[in-house]
């Protein structure tokens, strides 16, 4: 409730409100309402970092696109980040949705169409790496998706589609989603949505010319925006956890030992948060014994 | 340029101490190939590229592999990254035993295996005798007595096995990634390159290499005429003009 009022209060600052008036105009309040109604309705975003909220708020308004979950222009999620000294803090993560970023991309004038899709069992007749891909939608033999697709031709006649089998999307999804490896979050609640996204955004940042606001959606997709003037931001989703392969190593042998003997060889060197480990391990093997 | 205190690399001196044609040569052809790639690294800066698969998967699963064999010995090991130099030679040893790596007792050298095909192949045929020429380096570098190639025979990197799989798409010409044969060939190929169906304990082999002063003594002969010859190189990249009589027809 503490971080809510604010949030709350954040929002109600004259500078603030100016802000967002200078983007949305008449429509200003409005979008400050629905940021408001976001953060109350869900518990995490709740207690993020004010902020934070903001400047996620603010790009969605530079971009033009609302932030309203049903619609799947943008979002606000949040996000659990590790700090220096060990601790974690919540903050709000900016994301865009499959349709905003077809808004964008028809705004900026350039697209003749845009269009992505998931793809059936039988509806991929060929898979070119030089030439392409060939589609055939009425030869669709089953419910099962095997992938997703995005497409696009611009106004001057340059096309291009992008095929991922639905395995590189989940694989996307684990190494680039935090909450996606730990079961929860908007890859879980809404997979075909986000898969959509992936092709459709890969495809664009390759391949299409990307108008100012475009590359801004590029830069500021699942960021924690730092500034959202200066495009500042930090990218905390798709960070590769590093697993410190020799604490890893006397990990496995704590596991391993069969005898007293064994853990005391690798005593000296087992780490402060590995303790609890060879203490669990040690009591065992001397029950044992 | 001064290559009179020029240092060999241990992994280097397998083709330095290949044995020359004819007697009265001091070095082999091999050898003065060798040679020639360090001068031309000492010159100009161009490293000779030598790269594969096989040494890619090498550096990327060297810590796995000195995990298998830590659990394996029951002998915790962590990776050395010192490098140590003498007169002659130089070389950073995988793993030791002892106090520190410039007195060390034992060396290992860790060799990560491509597949089950190769990890056997070494163990049933004659020692490389590359391996065995470094091992006697790293021996006389830190006055261990005693050294073993650990041969281990570990999961290949899932970047390796995306490639593989890539390039085997290129090859079936006109399929998709759901055609069925596609599938089994992609199936047949991560069990070609994963292993965790192997006890562990059948995953690692060492082979002991015994300290010979001979053998060190006739490296450090070898790195001397070494730098003879650097010196005979330097004179030929030199010259404009080479009239045919000063080169041998091959």
């Amino acid at each position: 409730m503490e971080t809510q009022m604010t949030v709350k209060s954040l929002f109600n600052r004259d500078d603030v409100k100016n802000k967002f008036q200078e983007l949305l105009g008449k429509r200003a309040s409005s979008f400050i309402t629905s940021v408001l109604q976001i953060v109350a309705s869900n518990d995490l975003l709740s207690k993020a970092e004010p902020s934070s909220i903001y400047q996620a708020a603010a790009v969605a308004a530079t971009l033009d696109l609302p932030l309203n979950n049903s619609l799947g222009f943008s979002y606000i999620v949040p996000f659990n980040t590790k700090q220096k000294d060990g601790t974690y803090k919540t903050v709000a993560q900016f994301q865009l949705g499959y349709k905003g970023f077809i808004q964008l991309a028809q705004r900026s004038g350039q697209f003749k169409t845009i269009s992505a899709s998931p793809i059936y069992e039988g509806q991929l007749i060929e898979q070119n790496p030089l030439t392409g891909f060939v589609f055939d939608f009425r030869t669709r033999t089953s419910d099962r998706v095997i992938g997703y697709a995005a497409h696009f031709r611009l106004l001057n006649g340059f096309e291009k589609t992008l095929y991922m089998p639905i395995e590189d999307v989940r694989k996307h999804g684990m190494k680039y989603s935090q909450t996606f490896k730990k079961g929860f979050g908007l890859w879980e609640t809404d997979f075909e949505a986000m898969a959509t996204k992936t092709v459709l955004k890969l495809l664009l940042s390759k391949f299409a010319p990307l108008s100012i606001d475009m590359q801004k959606a590029v830069i500021t997709d699942q960021a924690i925006i730092n500034d959202s003037e200066t495009n500042d931001v930090t990218y905390v989703d798709n960070s590769e956890p590093v697993i410190n392969k020799e604490k890893e190593r006397i990990a496995l042998m704590i596991a391993d030992a069969k005898t007293v003997e064994d853990l005391q060889s690798i005593s000296a060197h087992v780490e402060e948060d590995q303790l609890d480990l060879f203490t669990v391990k040690m009591d065992e093997l001397k029950a044992k014994k | 340029m001064d290559f009179s205190n020029y240092k060999f690399r241990c992994s280097s001196l397998g083709d330095l101490m290949t044995s020359p044609r004819a007697k009265s040569e001091k070095l082999s052809e091999t050898a003065k190939t060798k040679i020639l790639e360090c001068f031309i690294t000492e010159k100009y800066n161009r490293e000779k590229e030598v790269f594969s698969k096989y040494m890619e998967k090498g550096i990327l699963v060297e810590d796995e592999s000195i995990t298998l064999l830590s659990r394996v010995k029951k002998k915790l090991y962590f990776k050395n990254e010192d490098r140590i130099t003498n007169e002659f030679i130089s070389g950073t040893p995988d793993l030791f035993e002892g106090e520190t790596i410039n007195n060390a007792t034992h060396i290992i050298d860790i060799k990560s295996s491509w597949d089950i095909h190769t990890y056997l192949a070494a163990k049933t045929k004659p020692l490389n005798k590359d391996y065995y020429y470094q091992l006697q380096g790293y021996m006389a570098l830190t006055g261990a007595g005693k050294s073993t190639l650990a041969y281990c025979l570990v999961n290949t990197p899932e970047t390796l096995i995306n490639d593989a799989k890539q390039k085997l798409f290129y090859r079936m010409d006109g399929v998709t990634t759901e055609n069925v044969e596609y599938k089994k060939a992609c199936e047949e190929l991560e069990t070609s390159m994963k292993f965790d169906d192997i006890p562990m304990r059948e995953r690692v082999f060492e082979i002991e290499i015994s300290r010979n002063e001979s053998v060190i003594e006739d490296i450090y002969k070898k790195v001397e005429e070494a730098r003879e010859y650097f010196a005979t190189l330097e004179d030929v990249t030199d010259k404009y003009w080479i009239k045919h009589f000063e080169k041998e027809l091959v």
